[in-house]
Order: structure tokens, then C-alpha cells, then sequence
């Protein structure tokens, strides 16, 4: 059993993850400059979330009318844990745990972005973690 | 909790010199090295001045020759006390890719001190750094009275040799953009390799002074177009092999017209633009071949540790600074404002 009951708890926690972002007063304004659009295919729940970095900034699931430039897999649970601040993408990238398609120098500007995010998704996920726990 | 010091990135244009915890974690395929000298390398100003987005936090720097202190379980080519260099691109050395000779493409691919962009791989402007797949990534010093020189043998003289070598027939003409480090690297293996003719293209008189030292032809492009001089040295046939060694559109277009048809023109300078306008016409007509990427360190770093060792490349004089560690504050801001050709820090001052 993964981490994510359903896609639902996908959207909840780590789509919540990346509207807390656009509110970020430091990651929020270079995340609606980037200017392009991402869609992540999680397996195990399967599910599609497309984040829209511009401005305004949107997180949706599945039924995305947009064209993505850069289209990320992993399964769900690789998802929760580089969030956490506890996965290497460049390790998973390397045993292919993590796939990517669309222009690399794209990506790079997006990742260093991530890291401040990793102490909101620790919050965010707080709750259930101590349901889990108990 | 054993510290250690380190050039940690505060945020665009400062570093500071900072306590941190030692590396204390040692993987079944890692080593842990004591560094012995390290050298600011260009790449580290992308991250320094932020044109290349790179995590505050993180430690600096990946030029290095060390000490090994300890070697993880599964490490059978090193031991504690070996001196050694290592390839700045951390590749595993064992993917399809790496196989095929193109580690630079490595997807797994990790770069010491740019961040968690680049494999958050703590860099090597400290006294101490764990080094990734020891047996795949480091190389031996054999000859410790080389070993300044040793120091750039993992960045940027493998991939000045790189970007000569990599598409290079004996006698070749070779045509070098741009005469920092990089250049003044490829310029030294373009001689080292037996080019017919090594020309250098710079503004700078000091620059292209170094580059005479290391047997090219210089050509100042603020005096002389830089095509009619490649022309007039190649019998108006062109450089076989060019190499841009600035990344700037301006430095490619200079790079399109000094080559000759059939030329490969080969990019180790770094280019962050998204996009920029080519003369396609010209490089289709031409059948001009141009590369660029990441170098394929695991590939030419044997052949390069083997010239430096036999004393037939000497980058060490490209040296202007040396500096203590606790210095490296101002170092940086030496290097940014290009008061230095090359810096070298010890981490015991």
C-alpha cells in the first residue's frame, strides 16, 4: 500500500503543495515567471496533475486542455518522498525510477526552486502522517 | 559533531567561508576525500552570480585533488591515504550511456556544489568531501610532484582536450574562441595532439600572450577580423576544428565563420539562453558538425592524465592565485571581476 489512498489525496497533498507554492513570497513570483506548463503522470495512484507556472499560477487533475512542455513520471510515493527532502532526483533518474521529457534547460531552472518547498509539504502532510502513526 | 570549513552560497554574489558538519556518511561505492587544493573554476560563477539557479546552502566548488580517508565497502581501486583527482560530473559509469562512451549525458549525472539541480552534491571549496562511485569517478596520482597540474585534469583540461579530440585527425587546423582557462586548455592539447596550425582568437593582450606561451598563434579580434587571419593561416580552406570555448552567441558566430567546410565546431563553453539565432544557411552549406554538452570526462580522463604525467600538458601554469581557503571570499570576488586567470585554494589556511 503506497502513501496516497487515491488520486484525490494526490491532488490534496501534493497538487496543495504547489498552490501553497504560488503564495510562496520567494518561489511563488520566479514559478509564474517560468512561463511554461508541466504535467506530472504519477503511477500507484495513476493520475495526471498539469501545474500551469505562470500567472495566474494552476494546479489541476486530469482533463488538462493545455499542451505540456515538460512531462515528468514517477510513481507517487518517489513523489512524496522528494518532497520530503528525503529522494535524489538525479539518482532516480538514473535508475529510470523518474523519467523526463521536454527542454532540460527548463528543468533545471525549475528544480533548485523546489527545495524551500520541502518544509510547506512537510507541513501539509503533518496531519496524516500522525493519523498514520497512530 | 566533527565541523569542518566550507565556502558555502549565501545568495547572488556572496559566499561565505562557514563551519559545517564534516561529511560523516561513506557509501558502499564513495570515498571520503581530505581535499588538498581546489581551483575556482568559471562554472562556479554561474552559480555565484546566479545565472545558473543554485540552491543557497550549498557548498561550492568542483576542482579538487585529495587525500582518500576512507573508502566504502565496495571500493576495490583506492585506499585511505591514495592521492587522487576526480571527475567533476559525477556519472555512475555503468548506464547505457556510460557505456557508450558519453558520460557527460549521464542521466543519473551529478555536478559537485551546483545545487539539487545538479544531484545535490556537496562541493569540494571545503576541507573534506564524500566523491560518488570512487572506482568509476576518481583517478590516482602517480606523480605527486605533477599534481598542481593533476588539479585540472577532472573539469577543465579534459574538456579542453575533449573539444579538440573528440573530432580531431592528425594535422588538423584548430581554431580556439576565446583564450580563459578553457581556451588556454584546449589550446595546450590542440599542440600536445600535433595540430598543424593552433590559432587562439581573443581581445584580451594578456590572454592571448599566454596562449603564444602555449605554442598557438594568436589573433586579437579587436585588431584583425578574425576570419581573414584563420583564412590567411589555412591557405583560405578554414579551421577543421573549431572550438567555442566562451558561450556567447557572439563567440559561435565568430566560430561558424573561422571554420572550414566539413568543419566540426565543438561548444565546452557553457550556454544558458534557451535560444538564440544561427546562420543556418552557412552551417548547412559548410556541412559544419557542432557539439556541445557536458564533458565525457570517464572517456578522455586516462588519456589526459597520461599527457600531464608524461609533462606534455602543464595547466598549472595557468595559475595566477594562491589562496587560503578562509581567503575565499575574496576570491570570488577576484574572479568574478576577472582579476585572476586562475585561483587555487588550500583548506588548511
Amino acid at each position: 500500500m503506497g502513501y496516497f489512498a487515491n488520486s484525490a489525496e494526490v491532488d490534496k497533498y501534493i497538487g496543495g503543495m504547489f498552490r501553497a507554492a504560488a503564495d510562496h513570497p520567494e518561489v511563488g513570483p520566479q514559478m509564474k515567471a517560468a512561463n511554461l506548463v508541466m504535467n506530472v503522470v504519477y503511477q500507484e495512484p495513476d493520475c495526471v496533475l498539469t501545474v500551469v507556472f505562470k500567472e495566474p499560477m494552476t494546479v489541476t487533475m486530469e482533463g488538462a486542455e493545455y499542451k505540456p512542455d515538460i512531462t515528468l513520471t514517477m510513481r507517487a510515493d518517489t513523489a512524496d518522498q522528494y518532497w520530503r527532502g528525503k529522494y535524489n532526483l538525479a539518482v532516480g533518474l538514473a535508475k529510470g525510477q523518474v523519467k523526463a521529457k521536454g527542454p532540460v534547460s527548463k528543468i533545471l531552472k525549475l528544480v533548485p526552486l523546489t527545495k524551500p518547498l520541502f518544509p510547506v509539504y512537510n507541513e501539509l502532510v503533518k496531519e496524516k502522517d500522525a493519523q498514520a502513526a497512530s | 559533531m566533527a565541523t569542518m570549513k566550507a565556502v558555502v552560497l549565501q545568495g547572488p554574489n556572496e559566499v561565505r567561508v562557514e563551519e559545517v558538519p564534516k561529511p560523516s556518511e561513506v557509501g558502499p561505492t564513495d570515498a571520503l576525500v581530505r581535499i588538498d587544493r581546489a581551483a575556482l573554476c568559471g562554472t562556479d560563477l554561474h552559480a555565484y552570480d546566479q545565472s545558473m539557479p543554485v540552491d543557497p546552502g550549498t557548498i561550492m566548488g568542483h576542482e579538487f585533488i585529495g587525500t582518500i580517508v576512507e573508502v566504502g565497502s565496495a571500493v576495490q581501486q583506492f585506499e585511505p591515504g591514495d592521492k587522487v583527482t576526480g571527475a567533476c560530473i559525477v556519472s555512475c559509469g555503468t548506464c547505457a550511456l556510460c557505456r557508450r562512451g558519453k558520460s557527460g549525458n549521464c542521466p543519473g549525472m551529478r555536478v559537485y556544489g551546483l545545487g539539487v539541480a545538479f544531484g545535490d552534491l556537496p562541493g569540494v571549496h571545503a576541507e573534506y568531501a564524500v566523491t560518488p562511485f570512487a572506482d568509476v569517478t576518481l583517478r590516482k596520482i602517480n606523480n605527486e610532484k605533477k599534481a598542481e597540474d593533476v588539479l585540472f585534469v577532472g573539469d577543465i583540461l579534459t574538456t579542453g582536450y575533449e573539444a579538440v579530440r573528440r573530432s580531431y585527425q592528425p594535422g588538423d587546423a584548430v581554431a580556439i574562441v576565446g583564450a580563459g582557462p578553457v581556451g588556454l586548455c584546449a589550446t595546450m592539447s590542440a599542440v600536445a595532439l600535433g595540430a598543424g596550425t593552433v590559432a587562439v582568437i581573443d581581445r584580451v593582450p594578456e590572454r592571448l600572450a599566454e596562449a603564444e606561451r602555449f605554442g598557438a598563434i594568436a589573433i586579437n579580434a579587436a585588431e584583425t577580423d578574425p576570419q581573414d587571419a584563420v583564412f590567411d593561416l589555412t591557405g583560405w580552406r578554414g579551421a577543421d576544428v573549431v572550438v567555442d570555448a566562451v558561450g556567447h552567441p557572439s563567440a559561435l558566430e565568430t566560430a561558424i565563420r573561422v571554420a572550414s567546410a566539413g568543419a566540426s565546431i565543438n561548444i565546452p563553453g557553457v550556454y544558458i539562453q534557451e535560444s538564440l539565432e544561427l546562420p543556418i544557411g552557412e552551417l548547412w552549406f559548410k556541412g559544419i558538425s557542432v557539439k556541445g554538452g557536458g564533458c565525457n570526462l570517464l572517456r578522455y580522463m586516462d588519456e589526459v592524465m597520461a599527457l600531464v604525467e608524461a609533462g606534455r600538458l602543464n595547466p598549472s601554469s595557468m595559475i595566477s592565485h594562491r589562496m587560503g581557503l578562509s581567503e575565499a571570499e575574496k576570491a570570488y570576488e577576484m574572479f568574478a571581476k576577472r582579476e585572476a586567470m586562475k585561483i587555487v585554494f588550500d583548506p588548511t589556511k
